[in-house]
């Protein structure tokens, strides 16, 4: 589904990434890990077309479509959870809400703008809207950090049910949630 | 001038206005001397027949029309070329000395100078452009630069349609900016407004009258149309208020 061939990336001078191939096939998961400043928010940011790469290349289908959960939240702390996630998802408010209450956040919480949230609350909200947009590779930069442990695996399971059968890059630093996907490491 | 929503809102309590009107009212009675202070009873008597005659509502017709199409000038003329500003920064160099001078120049040399250029008639609206514009502009330039690049790379990755991206990610972060800017503007407009029809006065402004109202020592007359020009700047204040209010509900919806 996207081949990525001799990806290099440096900053000031320093190298980020160097020489990278890497081949994603469609409807699997990957794990993608390795040491802070090794180049995995860089790659995924060259894949979502926010950065250019010095050199390499990436093969991908036309019209690829890209959800993602950002390492920050990125949400309009005015608007509510379902207006946040109808902006980037023609998805009814009564299936957010479904969403959005699977991933433990309260009822009562549903109708309050993002910016009463909690730094946890937050990124399921953030989880939910990269979940309910349409795509075809969803990218997770570290997705479940800020998450205590039972939210975690609440969150956990409501991510691998949902995106059954769909092509998925994570980036993580907990060998835990590299669990059922393929390992990809970088240096 | 620059501030956010999270300035605190103004209230006015009602005893606070009946404690100065009373000091007011007792001022006016130590001093016994209408032609210099006329008390806020004397002042309410002669705005009820003032309110009788025509050319009351005439004056205010004229200078509500005139200072609100210079103020709304003002407002296209600011939020236009800040966004330009914004996206190029060649323009941005062009503005800046501009708005500083504009922004340093008395309102009274602004006047006298541009009597020169147009008729006492728009004399006004040249004068709210002139004073408006610098504020409105900075304020919507200031919001423009605030804008959290990681929404405008958020949309962009989400293929958010450009209109609303255009609405919900730059319109609503600015739009605090752009309501601290017109709420400036707005009074400004409305006292640089009536200074230049007083001083270019035009035949049935209310600049006019307050000028008429000083020449023939009608003291009563001066605080009647003081009064009427405050109230009138208030309710153009609250109106752009419920409008602005009006338009961060359409972003955010």
């Amino acid at each position: 589904m996207i081949r990525i061939k001799g990806l290099r990336k440096a900053f000031d001078g320093k190298v980020v990434l160097d020489q990278l191939d890497l081949h994603l096939e469609k409807g699997q998961r990957y794990a993608l890990m390795g040491a802070s400043g090794s180049g995995k928010t860089t790659l995924l940011n060259i894949l979502m077309g926010l950065m250019k790469p010095d050199s390499g290349e990436i093969l991908k289908p036309d019209g690829l479509r890209i959800s993602a959960v950002f390492q920050e939240n990125r949400l309009l702390d005015a608007m509510t959870p379902a207006a946040n996630i109808q902006l980037v998802a023609a998805v009814s408010t009564q299936r957010i809400h479904e969403v959005l209450l699977s991933l433990g956040i309260e009822e009562s919480s549903l109708q309050q703008p993002v910016r009463t949230y909690s730094g946890g609350m937050k990124r399921r909200v953030a989880i939910a809207r990269a979940l309910l947009s349409d795509y075809d590779l969803l990218l997770l930069d570290e997705p479940y950090k800020g998450l205590d442990e039972d939210t975690r695996q609440q969150v956990i399971a409501v991510v691998k049910q949902m995106t059954e059968g769909k092509t998925v890059l994570m980036v993580t630093h907990e060998p835990e949630d590299a669990k059922d996907h393929h390992l990809i490491e970088i240096e | 001038m620059t501030s956010t929503s999270s300035a605190k809102p103004r209230k006015i309590s009602l005893w606070a206005v009946i404690f100065w009107l009373l000091v007011w009212q007792f001022a006016a009675m130590l001093m016994n001397q209408p032609l210099l202070l006329v008390s806020p009873l004397e002042t309410l008597q002669r705005l009820g027949s003032l309110v009788l005659e025509p050319i009351f509502w005439k004056s205010i017709a004229f200078s509500v029309g005139k200072i609100m199409l210079g103020f709304a000038l003002s407002c296209l003329l600011g939020i236009l070329l800040a966004a330009l500003a914004y996206r190029f920064s060649p323009v941005r160099q062009l503005l800046s000395p501009l708005t500083a001078t504009i922004k340093a120049i008395p309102v009274a040399s602004f006047v006298i100078l541009a009597l020169l250029w147009v008729s006492s008639k728009n004399l006004s609206i040249l004068i709210s452009v002139m004073i408006g514009f610098p504020v409105i502009y900075l304020n919507t330039l200031s919001g423009l630069d605030s804008i959290d690049h990681k929404l405008v790379e958020m949309a962009q990755v989400f293929r958010v349609p450009l209109g609303k991206r255009l609405r919900v990610v730059y319109f609503s972060q600015v739009l605090p900016f752009l309501r601290a800017g017109l709420n400036v503007a707005v009074g400004l407009c409305w006292k640089s407004g009536v200074a230049a029809e007083v001083i270019g006065i035009p035949s049935g402004s209310v600049g006019q009258q307050l000028y008429n109202a000083k020449v023939y020592l009608e003291t009563a007359d001066l605080f009647c149309w003081t009064l009427v020009i405050v109230l009138l700047s208030v309710v153009c204040e609250k109106l752009l208020m419920l409008l602005l209010n009006a338009a961060e509900r359409w972003a955010l919806r």
